[in-house]
């Protein structure tokens, strides 16, 4: 390749503004709209590989630009009245068409790769877990953009119209949306709650966008990283070829690779979406401090947690005795969105994302909120939130152990006075009833709180019918 | 400055004729044959290509160029045949060719333009700089070397067309209507560099300007309907016609004497 042409193209073709308007685009919608990506421990500059996750999310719309912006370029032979003079030339189209290509993903690859940079340097702020797993996931994610302008620019230069740049990225977006929304979802009925749920399907993985990320601990399998490079692989194949075919033939020649590309993707792909996202083992992997353990992802706040949480459980033993848990740990199962989820009667399980925990300022409200996870942990539907008896019969139950009421981390404001009337008068209730059935009926409460079957709040008051 | 002689430059041509057509016919579209038949051999020299619009002035120059493919009869280029299949590379190396619809990328310098065709062309890596600004400097653009193209006028376009036909010392240089923009003072030092450049290249200049001819050309070729219809010096092409045919000059005379053939009444106007 000869390096001054690859530098004219890069000042004089769309490339520039490719890699321009993805970056800057990127920036405005992740600093200018404050979505998830700001919350939390999944926050896109929290984690390396929430970060990673992020940015690839982006691509529902950058890589549709990119396909628009390469058929623009795709165009520019015919736009430009050229195609009679590079006919006569001896230079094989190959190398004519690499220049543009390559000049384009250059600044994609850049622009992308730049996008991470800003995010990572302020995740070497925010947490000490560094690791390179996380890396599949963006270069994967920029090699999408790069084959999506290099199939645009094959596109272009196929059906040579003002037209095709601006249907082709609505068509890229039009795909995404679909593959996000409906097609590339199967939708399934919780036998437990009734709720209708979906989750992502093997089609969903052709698209560059990856579900929105709800947990520091989950990532792309290694067989999606395989499958979508295949794709890929295809795509950009299948674009280049059509930027070099000169004949009919040729044309239809060169959609074959992107349809055995999708073949075998489709082949690799898991379809299971419990193989699609999976959890970061080497992040999972759990430090503890006795029996306080937090996963190797947020090891730096296990020093401010092993104080409450020996505290909790000292706590725990003295008012349950034997059937108190006897350590606490993050919680590192990662459920499917809407289903119930799952507690051990042994084990105190929380994660730094509960309102309770990441609302707890100070090592005592710290000791409440893991008392409160231990004793009533909630059964709201994974990735819902809710309000009502489960956050009443917490209340209760810690101001039962430490036998007065707080008011406790994460109760959202202006309900503080709610939960307080609500859990008065059971609290009071149930001091008054002799010790024994105190703990009975805090033992039938925590077996209801844990199963999720029946509300805990009812059972401390007795309504249920036990 | 001169590129250096190499053993190729001096060693004698493998071939009589730098262009030499045997019963050529190329087809346009599906079914007109635009150059129907033709026998022509050009050497070095300008050869000025004069004809009626819709001659195939245009079609045979395309043929020449490699971008259309004979439908029948030989086309030999550089002692090479043009036809069949085949990228023609090293052929193509050795061409230099100005469409008579001359495209360009407009966000591109006159330089930037200019070396991306000779990279095109296979100029070799070391030599593309030097061809470059020689070619540049030869069309009068070197003080504009550095201007957008969108911000050049017609005829300064039209020579940096001119620059990239010349840009890799071709042996056949191909010009379909080169002149068309130029302004009159363009025009004179254009035909300068026409003879400059036909004392070792075989140059095709398609034009329908009389005046060109006479001026620059060593050799005309009178094509009609796709068929040569005189070949000769510009002095024969006057000689042919007398004070009875139409035109304002010698040689407008003996161009119309020449096409005032029966046969060839059917399309005025």
């Amino acid at each position: 390749m000869n390096f001054r042409v690859l530098h004219i193209e890069l000042r004089r073709s769309v490339a520039p503004w490719a890699g321009g308007v993805v970056l800057a685009s990127a920036l405005a919608f992740l600093y200018l709209v404050n979505g998830s990506w700001w919350n939390g421990t999944t926050a896109w500059t929290a984690q390396w590989t929430s970060l990673a996750l992020w940015t690839r999310s982006l691509l529902f719309y950058l890589w549709p630009l990119a396909v628009g912006f390469g058929a623009l370029q795709g165009l520019r032979d015919h736009r430009s009245k050229m195609v009679e003079l590079l006919t006569s030339t001896p230079r094989p189209a190959r190398h004519r068409a690499a220049v543009p290509a390559g000049a384009t993903a250059i600044t994609l690859a850049s622009a992308y790769a730049f996008l991470v940079l800003v995010g990572g340097v302020q995740v070497l702020a925010n947490t000490r877990y560094t690791h390179l797993s996380w890396l599949p996931i963006s270069l994967v994610g920029a090699l999408f953009l790069v084959a999506g302008a290099v199939l645009g620019m094959g596109a272009g230069r196929a059906l040579p119209s003002v037209l095709t740049p601006p249907l082709l990225a609505m068509g890229a977006f039009a795909f995404t949306a679909l593959m996000h929304l409906s097609l590339g979802r199967t939708a399934t009925i919780d036998p437990a709650t009734g709720l209708t749920t979906t989750a992502p399907n093997r089609l969903s993985l052709l698209s560059p966008e990856v579900d929105e990320v709800h947990s520091t601990l989950v990532t792309l399998s290694a067989s999606v990283h395989i499958g979508q490079t295949i794709w890929v692989l295809g795509t950009a194949t299948t674009g280049f070829a059509l930027l070099v075919a000169a004949t009919r033939r040729a044309r239809l020649l060169a959609l074959a690779p992107v349809l055995a590309g999708a073949v075998l993707a489709l082949l690799v792909l898991p379809s299971d979406p419990r193989r699609m996202y999976v959890v970061d083992e080497a992040a999972a992997k759990p430090v503890c401090d006795g029996p306080v353990c937090v996963t190797t992802a947020h090891e730096d706040r296990l020093a401010d947690l092993a104080g409450p949480g020996r505290k909790a459980l000292r706590l725990l033993h003295g008012a349950l005795g034997d059937r108190a848990p006897v350590s606490v740990r993050e919680n590192t199962a990662v459920q499917p969105e809407g289903s119930t989820p799952r507690w051990s009667r042994t084990t105190v399980l929380f994660g730094f994302d509960d309102d309770i925990v990441a609302d707890a300022r100070g090592e005592e409200q710290l000791t409440w909120a893991l008392l409160a996870k231990g004793l009533v942990p909630g059964c709201a539907p994974v990735g819902w939130s809710g309000f009502g008896g489960d956050e009443y019969a917490q209340a209760v139950a810690v101001g039962w152990v430490l036998g007065e009421l707080k008011p406790l981390p994460g109760t959202p404001a202006g309900a503080s006075g709610e939960v307080d009337a609500k859990a008065r008068p059971v609290w009071k209730e149930l001091k008054a009833l002799p010790p024994a059935e105190q703990l009975a009926r805090i033992n039938a409460m925590r077996a209801a709180a844990l199963s999720c079957k029946g509300d805990p709040f009812d059972v401390l008051s007795g309504k249920a019918a036990r | 400055m001169m590129p250096a002689m190499s053993a190729a430059d001096i060693a004698p041509t493998p071939y009589a004729w730098e262009i030499r057509a045997t019963g050529l016919k190329v087809r346009v579209g599906r079914k007109r044959m635009a150059v129907d038949g033709l026998d022509l051999s050009l050497g070095t020299g300008v050869h000025g290509l004069l004809g009626p619009n819709g001659a195939g002035k245009t079609t045979l120059i395309r043929a020449l160029a490699t971008v259309l493919r004979p439908a029948e009869g030989t086309l030999e280029l550089l002692g090479e045949s043009a036809g069949g299949t085949g990228e023609h590379r090293a052929l193509r190396r050795r061409i230099g060719y100005l469409p008579q619809e001359f495209g360009y990328y407009k966000r591109f310098t006159v330089r930037e333009f200019v070396e991306y065709m000779a990279w095109l062309k296979e100029v070799p890596k070391a030599d593309i700089p030097g061809a470059v600004q020689r070619a540049v400097e030869r069309v009068g653009l070197a003080d504009r070397a550095e201007e957008r193209m969108k911000a050049l006028s017609g005829g300064m376009v039209r020579r940096v067309g001119i620059a990239q036909a010349i840009v890799n010392d071709p042996s056949i240089l191909l010009l379909d209507e080169p002149t068309a923009g130029l302004d009159p003072a363009q025009r004179l030092r254009f035909r300068e560099l026409l003879q400059e450049l036909g004392a070792d290249t075989c140059v095709v200049v398609s034009t329908h300007l009389v005046e060109d001819v006479a001026a620059a050309c060593s050799d005309v070729v009178l094509f009609a309907e796709g068929r040569l219809v005189f070949q000769g010096t510009p002095d024969e092409l006057a000689a042919a016609g007398g004070p009875e045919h139409v035109g304002d000059s010698p040689l407008e005379r003996g161009y119309s004497a020449l096409l005032l053939n029966p046969e060839q009444t059917r399309g005025t106007w």
